[in-house]
Formats: structure tokens, C-alpha cells, sequence
């Protein structure tokens, strides 16, 4: 038994402190199976109180209540752990050899420059006069990155086009044709650092062809059709003013960790408190049902100007159905 | 609330705290829903706890989610580079929010809850 391996049953053991259902049950299976001790204590004070719900055999009924509290929770816990979103170096996670479309051969490919480019933002020179945050110094992440991540990311991309080059548009060739030139420049450069690759840039046009492909499939995914329907039924219409799916479920609905969906709230009608909770149950739900994590985004009418700000820098996303 | 952070971002959270000169160590704290750290710092600074948001968009609602280990105070920090939202902070709890170049700033002061970074003009 390997350290993930025990944290994973330490974790199964441990009830989540908010799993207020299995609290109740258990409180409940305790009080019956104690019967005898609270009844006599009672009844120091109160002469002849009684109580009883199936008569002698209540300490049974106390036992089974929490046996089926406890299964309940060991249940929710191994599920939760099960389905774990885990973050990992994109190919590790190439799933297919050969494409039987360019849109099956995008969505391969998606994932694995959306890492390079998250990478890249994410820990990578920055200039510091467009960017909000702090000039980076220290770039001992991205120059780890480079080499783990992001140089075996270009390996199964470069794989991935040759083994499906007969899949590609022919007028698309010519910028797939400058991505491997780009990645071969990218990949001498980590070896040797000295190497110039400024010729060869990531051509800018890859993006728009990848992910419009990759959108145009996701549309008429059945598995993200039902779950949209079923998100549309859950969210409380009386305070959810709009609502939209985005990210990586939009574009590649199988393969997405979590669906990452941004709602739009009335403030003046609702309970911060009770919209959570709302929130919360679903989420729990959407886990048991779709064995996937529901990454919920909220904005109050506060913050209608982000939300619409955050809607434009997602053009392509899953707007809630009409009606 | 959760944690959906990409892979590199801990890491590079982490890294960027055990490089602060205010910094004594970091020991992660085990939470179900969030990601979290206990920051002992130097100089004689208390230590606090920084709890990481896994926010596209830091709101009421995300404060509302905040988990009870914050209860008394500590750093909500937004961890993903491209989440927009609020970034003031809440002095009555004692709660700093923020983005990490907002955290490492206010890793020098023991009232980090009331540091707010310099305006970019003021820099120049």
C-alpha cells in the first residue's frame, strides 16, 4: 500500500464535517441504541417518562440507522474520491492514436496546448507593463515546467499530427505545418537555450481553427446536451438571472475534468445563505449523476459588469437553453 | 469553492512563499474543499493561514464559501492568475484577499489584513 493509498483510505474513513445527513442519522441511531441510559436518567426527574418507536427491539433500529448512515457516507466519500479532479500534465492523458476526423484529432490536441499556454501564463516571463500582476524574477517553475510539461506535451502533439496528417484540411496544412516547425525550435531552444526560435512562433491562428472545430462538436454532444437540460432544471430560475457553460466542457465534453458553468444572480432576491446550499446540493448531485465535478462561478448583479466582461472573453461557450 | 487548480500553480505558490524573506516555513494544512497552508513567518510575525480560491470570479459568494479555518482571520488567496473579482480585504475578520503579488506584500506586515499594493503610478 503506497502514501496515496493511505491518505485515500484515511480520507475515506474521515466524514466530511458538512454531510449533515449522516450527523442527524448517526445522532439519531446513537439516542435509540442508548434508550435504556437517557430513559433511567430522565426518569430521576421525570417519573414514568417513556418512549419507544418498535418497543424492546429500539436498540436495533438505533444499530441499523447508523449502519445505513455510515454506509451512506463511506459511499459519498468513495465516489468523491473516485472521481478526484486531478491535475495533471495533459499527455498523460492522450487517449487515442489515430483520428477518425479533424474534430476527434483537435480535441486530442486541445488539451495539451491549452497546458502549454497555461504553463506559459501562468509562470512564464511576463512583461510587466500589460500584465496586472508583479514582474516575475523567479523562473525556476517555468524553466521546470519547460522541460517536464510542456516538452512531452509537444512530443504527443507532434505525434499526434504525423499519425493523423491525413485528417487535416488541406487548407489547414500549411499552419499545422508551422506548429511543428515551432515545436522543433521550442524543443532545441529548452535543450540549448541559446538557440534562437524567434523565427519560428507559435502560429496565432491555431487556436481559432482548433477550438471552433472543437466547439462545433461539442454543440451536439448527447452528454453535454443532458447536462445542460439537467442543469437548467436544477438552478433556481427565481434568483438565476443567466447562466453559461465555459471552458473545457465546451469544447471537449468527454475528456473535460469538470464542467465549469458562470451564473448570474439577482442579489436583491436572494439569500446568500440559502443560494449556496442550492449551489451545494447541486454540485453533490451532479457528482452522483455525471461522475463529474460541477465548478460553479457566481456573479451578483454587483458584478453584472465582470459577468458580461466575462462572457465577451468567452466567446465560444454553452448559453442556457430558452424557455 | 474546490480545487480545481491547475497542476502548476501550487507549486508555484508554494515556491514563491519559501522564497519570501519573511518566511520561515510552509506546512500545507488538509482541507476536503480547499487547498491551504500555515505560513510561519520571521522577525517575530505571527503566523497565518492562507486558504487558496479556486475562483474564475472572487465574489460575495466566494467570501460567503470561505472555509471555518478563517473564521479568525488568515489570506483568501484568489490562486488562479486569470480570476477577476473583488480584492480589498476585511479588516474586522482579519481576512486578506488577494491575488499571490497581493499576498507576498503582505507577508511583511503582522496587520497583512490591512496591506493594500501600491498603485502602479505610485511605483513609478
Amino acid at each position: 500500500m503506497n502514501t496515496d493509498q493511505i491518505i485515500k483510505l484515511v480520507k475515506l474513513l474521515r466524514p466530511k464535517y458538512y454531510n449533515i445527513l449522516t450527523r442527524i442519522l448517526v445522532l439519531g441511531g446513537l439516542t435509540l441504541l442508548s434508550k435504556p441510559v437517557w430513559v433511567d436518567i430522565l426518569n430521576i426527574f421525570l417519573s414514568g417518562f417513556k418512549f419507544s418507536i418498535i418497543g424492546e427491539l429500539d436498540w436495533l433500529l438505533g444499530l441499523i440507522v447508523i449502519i445505513i448512515a455510515l454506509t451512506y457516507n463511506t459511499i459519498h466519500r468513495y465516489l468523491e474520491l473516485k472521481f478526484e479532479n486531478r491535475s495533471e500534465p495533459a499527455f498523460k492523458h492522450v487517449a487515442i492514436k489515430t483520428a477518425s476526423s479533424f474534430a476527434e484529432l483537435c480535441q486530442e490536441i486541445l488539451p495539451l496546448v491549452k497546458d502549454n499556454e497555461y504553463i506559459f501564463k501562468a509562470t512564464g516571463p511576463n512583461s510587466g507593463s500589460e500584465e496586472q500582476e508583479p514582474l516575475r524574477t523567479d523562473l525556476t517553475m517555468w524553466e521546470k515546467l519547460k522541460r517536464e510539461a510542456i516538452l512531452p506535451n509537444n512530443e504527443a502533439i507532434k505525434k499526434l499530427i504525423s499519425d493523423n496528417k491525413q485528417t487535416i484540411p488541406a487548407k489547414y496544412t500549411d499552419v499545422f505545418n508551422q506548429l511543428l516547425l515551432h515545436i522543433d525550435a521550442f524543443n532545441e531552444h529548452i535543450i540549448n537555450p541559446n538557440f534562437d526560435y524567434s523565427e519560428f512562433q507559435f502560429p496565432k491562428q491555431l487556436p481559432t481553427i482548433i477550438l471552433s472545430t472543437c466547439f462545433q462538436t461539442a454543440k451536439t454532444n448527447q452528454n453535454l446536451i443532458k447536462k445542460v437540460k439537467w442543469i437548467s432544471t436544477k438552478l433556481n430560475k427565481n434568483y438565476v438571472s443567466d447562466w453559461f457553460i465555459f471552458g473545457s466542457a465546451a469544447f471537449i465534453p468527454d475528456k473535460a475534468n469538470d464542467i465549469d458553468i458562470a451564473i448570474l444572480v439577482d442579489k436583491a432576491t436572494t439569500d446568500q445563505r440559502k443560494l449556496n446550499d442550492n449551489i451545494l446540493d447541486i454540485k453533490n448531485d451532479f457528482k452522483l449523476k455525471f461522475k463529474k465535478d460541477l465548478h460553479v462561478s457566481i456573479f451578483d448583479n454587483e458584478s453584472i459588469n465582470d459577468y458580461s466582461q466575462f462572457s465577451s472573453k468567452n466567446p465560444l461557450k454553452i448559453d442556457k437553453p430558452n424557455g | 469553492m474546490g480545487k480545481d487548480l491547475h497542476y502548476s500553480i501550487r507549486p508555484f505558490i508554494e515556491r514563491a512563499l519559501n522564497s519570501h524573506s519573511a518566511v520561515e516555513s510552509i506546512e500545507p494544512i488538509a482541507l476536503d474543499d480547499f487547498y491551504a497552508y500555515k505560513v510561519n513567518r520571521r522577525r517575530g510575525m505571527t503566523s497565518l493561514v492562507v486558504v487558496l480560491s479556486d475562483d474564475y470570479h472572487f465574489g460575495s459568494a466566494s467570501l460567503q464559501s470561505k472555509p471555518p479555518i478563517l473564521k479568525d482571520g488568515g489570506f483568501f488567496l484568489i490562486a488562479k492568475p486569470e480570476a477577476s473579482g473583488f480584492e480589498g480585504n476585511e479588516p474586522n475578520e482579519k481576512l486578506g484577499i488577494g491575488k499571490i503579488g497581493k499576498l507576498l506584500g503582505a507577508l511583511n506586515r503582522e496587520d497583512f489584513w490591512n496591506y493594500e499594493p501600491p498603485k502602479k503610478d505610485e511605483e513609478k
